[in-house]
């Protein structure tokens, strides 16, 4: 056995080896062994020999010199968590081969080429010079990402995903140890068979929730309380013992080792909440066990937490709510006016408009930051939010599995969590230099919306959440360079929606003068999400009109624009609107007519025409020219 | 006995509670307390029933509520409300206690003629009756889903106000629309037997 240093075990670097070479090598570090001498012993050597604890006379028939046994509970639990990571990650298999992560939103599918990739002797020199091994997974993030995790059947997700999930299983394997009986030693194979058998016959959990809330956000700063969601439900999964293994935004995936009934589960859940908040859920009882695909239960378990969930967990919530004669808020209100779900117990007041709130409601009012910027604004507001519609994104994601590899039985379950994952994870980058740009100079830089004038001045721009901000305008005609910043990075993440027509994100704005109560505002973001068919691209102006268009066309939408507002038709179009409102096609009719009877219009009128075809209607159009035509 | 009744309003705010005193929402369905305590107002019975609604459009006006305790006005506020609603109400027992065809005071604004709507009986529709899952298209209280055979399957909730007596009242922890359930169809939309 070699000497082991004490180091810890570094789940998230457990495929290191494969970002070294192609190849088998990487399954036993022993094939590195003079590369790799200096870290024998370590905590990151353990790490690597994870493949070694089932492998260990193989590695030996192919010539390394595979020293494994005896083995510690790390070294098991790792070699069972990366095991069950790709497992869950592994899907459609055998569809395509690629070196490089499929990205179903972004790619086309390329032809395989064989070749054999050479080690990266520079990679190896710094693995084995290095002291703080923890550092190489931050530095080498790109070569994680970009990697598929099993290039040969599976490049659907990506090393990245892979380790981080690995990561995740180990925890929660180490952290219920006694649960599982997993010992601490090992001697052979045989007590590691045994240990498996043991931990596969143990009942688990497997729990997807959502975070839910139906308070009313009425102030700006109640905004702060869709920050909080994401910190309750990890609350809520730490109180529980739970693990979490996928994070898609306000939906997880997290598991649990049965310790109690079901119903037990849900009373706990229950007393975590307030009555801001409820959780849906489904709750599946499997076991870790693995057997060929169609009848493995956890697979199959897995596949079933796709679609509606089952359950809905509020927190308890009183059968009446009666009026407290004692408390002046309750005496005005009895029920709290933001969460209505609690007695209202304390008032809020601020320009002599009180409101009658709960003592959660009023806590997470005084909790929330204030936004002292904003207060000083006195230009037009622009609000922005990007969002995501989860439930669209898998069935757009369906079709461009079957679309591009001539399959027509796709569903989400057959392409699972990871592919999600790796989504989100280009979506959040996509917010993210949308906002800031890409951080590169030259051709290759892209500029986020905070670079462009007037947003680059910090005093101009109030960022509320990661897909929600504000800005201050000086002329309407700024919103629209906000939608080109949009639809150019667009094109560039998400270029294969463009060729299906379809998106899954929708970008809302919604401008107004400063003095528009909030509430309206994040009323029509509301009602846009309820809408069972909604553009992808929303703009309403206050007092002017709104927009629908689809960013399939926004290219041609921003010429359009400037191609309006400088040929000035903007009472032709309020014609056509007010017209439109009866009859589009009469207004259709009148356009034609009068493009054929003046020469002098006829290109304008052409550019108006040609934009019917892309949903654009009248009322679009002029409020299109509106932007275009008047300055604040 | 489930007595079905066709249900049509002119103008109707349904107004749910002020919130944070500058806008009013309508709710969208017609809960059992509204059409109970109209029913009540006008024949003097406590009836069970509830409504749903089929179409309507939506309207809103700036209104300056009244301050009843200093004989003032309140900041202006704007409020939602229906306009051509059209839609059913059930009532348990209704053949018992009510015409075949009244009219009833309803929701808010009523001083600006709001909320008078007409209810004229008919049969209920080839399997209206039938039990089927889907998501529950009015507001019931908890306590009351046995009368109109609703079993819940996953719930969306809310309270429902009932009054005591002029001067007050209590909130009602109930079933919202939007709550998955198994129940009589002419309660429910979407879904399908399973």
């Amino acid at each position: 056995m070699e000497k082991e240093m004490g180091d810890r075990l570094i789940p998230e670097l457990h495929d290191l080896l494969k970002i070294v070479g192609s190849g088998t090598r990487h399954e036993c570090p022993h094939s590195y062994k003079t590369d790799l001498n200096k870290i024998v012993g370590t905590g990151l050597w353990k790490t690597l020999k994870h493949h070694c604890v089932t492998r260990e006379e193989s590695h030996r028939n192919e010539g390394y010199n595979c020293q494994t046994y005896p083995i510690d509970r790390e070294l098991f639990c790792i070699h069972i968590a990366d095991g069950l990571a790709s497992r869950i990650s592994r899907r459609l298999e055998g569809i395509y081969k690629s070196r490089k992560v499929f990205r179903a939103w972004q790619n086309k599918k390329e032809e395989w080429k064989e070749k054999s990739v050479p080690p990266n002797s520079t990679l190896l020199k710094e693995i084995n010079e290095t002291k703080e091994f923890t550092s190489l997974f931050g530095k080498y993030e790109r070569e994680f990402r970009n990697r598929p995790e099993d290039v040969g059947k599976c490049p659907f997700a990506s090393l990245y995903t892979h380790s981080i999930l690995t990561k995740y299983w180990y925890e929660f394997l180490m952290k219920h140890a006694d649960y599982f009986e997993i010992p601490e030693k090992f001697n052979n194979m045989e007590v590691t068979e045994k240990a498996r058998a043991t931990l596969n016959s143990k009942p688990i959990y497997l729990v997807y929730a959502k975070i839910k809330s139906e308070t009313l956000l009425v102030r700006l700063k109640d905004t702060y309380l869709l920050e909080t969601l994401e910190k309750k439900l990890s609350d809520v999964i730490r109180a529980v013992g739970g693990t979490l293994i996928y994070d898609l935004q306000e939906e997880v995936l997290f598991i649990l080792p049965k310790l109690y009934e079901e119903n037990r589960l849900i009373e706990w859940i229950k007393t975590q909440l307030t009555t801001n908040h409820f959780i849906e859920m489904t709750i599946k009882e499997t076991t870790l066990e693995r057997k060929p695909k169609e009848s493995d239960p956890f697979l199959t378990t897995l596949s079933l937490l796709f679609g509606e969930s089952e359950k809905v967990v509020y927190p308890k919530l009183d059968n009446e709510i009666c009026v407290n004669s004692s408390n002046e808020a309750s005496r005005k209100a009895i029920i709290c006016d933001l969460c209505q779900k609690d007695k209202a117990t304390k008032i809020f007041e601020r320009e002599k408009t009180p409101e009658y709130l709960c003592d959660s409601c009023y806590r997470l009012r005084e909790e929330a930051p204030g936004r002292p910027e904003l207060a000083k604004w006195k230009k037009r507001i622009c609000l922005v939010e990007i969002s995501l519609d989860i439930e669209e994104l898998l069935k757009i994601l369906s079709a461009e599995f079957n679309r591009q590899f001539g399959l027509s039985d796709i569903e989400p379950k057959d392409f699972g969590f990871s592919v999600v994952y790796e989504f989100l994870e280009d979506y959040k980058e996509f917010l993210n230099q949308l906002k800031y740009g890409n951080g590169m100079k030259g051709r290759d830089e892209i500029k986020g919306i905070f670079n462009i004038w007037p947003f680059f001045n910090r005093e101009n721009r109030e960022e509320i959440l990661n897909n929600l901000f504000f800005l201050q305008i000086n002329e309407l005609q700024q919103i629209m360079k906000v939608v080109e910043a949009y639809e150019s990075l667009y094109r560039e993440f998400f270029p294969n929606f463009l060729n299906q027509k379809r998106s899954p994100i929708y970008l809302t704005i919604s401008s107004s003068n400063v003095h528009h109560p909030f509430f309206e505002h994040w009323r029509l973001l509301d009602e846009l999400k309820r809408r069972k068919k909604r553009s992808s691209i929303f703009v309403n102006v206050v007092g002017k009109g709104k927009l629908e268009a689809e960013i399939w066309r926004a290219q041609e939408l921003v010429l359009l624009f400037w191609e309006i507002s400088a040929k000035r038709n903007l009472r032709k179009l309020h014609k056509l609107a007010e017209i439109a409102k009866y009859s589009e096609e009469l207004a259709e009719k009148i356009l034609i007519d009068e493009k054929d009877g003046d020469p002098k219009k006829k290109d304008a009128y052409t550019q108006l025409l040609n934009a019917r075809p892309w949903g654009l209607s009248y009322e679009s159009l002029l409020t299109l020219a509106k932007i275009g035509g008047e300055k604040r | 006995m489930i007595a079905k009744y066709r249900f049509y309003a002119g103008l109707l705010c349904l107004g749910e509670r002020v919130k944070g005193g500058v806008y009013r929402p309508c709710a969208k369905t017609i809960p059992y307390s509204q059409l109970r305590g109209a029913l009540k107002e006008q024949f003097g019975v406590g009836l069970h029933a509830v409504g749903v609604i089929d179409s309507c459009e939506i309207g809103h006006l700036a209104i300056t509520p009244k301050d009843r305790s200093n004989d003032g006005v309140r900041l202006p506020i704007r409020a939602m409300f229906l306009e051509e609603v059209k839609g059913k109400v059930f009532v348990a027992d209704g053949d018992e206690f009510l015409p075949k065809e009244f009219y009833i005071n309803m929701g808010g604004l009523r001083s600006r003629g709001f909320g008078l709507c007409h209810l004229k009986r008919e049969d209920m529709a080839d399997g209206e009756e039938g039990i089927d899952r889907g998501w529950l298209r009015t507001r019931i209280p908890k306590d009351l889903i046995n009368i109109f055979e609703i079993e819940i399957i996953k719930p969306r909730y809310g309270y429902l106000f009932e009054s005591i007596d002029v001067e007050t009242g209590k909130y009602i922890l109930s079933y919202f629309e939007g709550s998955k359930v198994k129940g009589p169809r002419f309660l429910i939309k979407g879904g399908g037997e399973n």
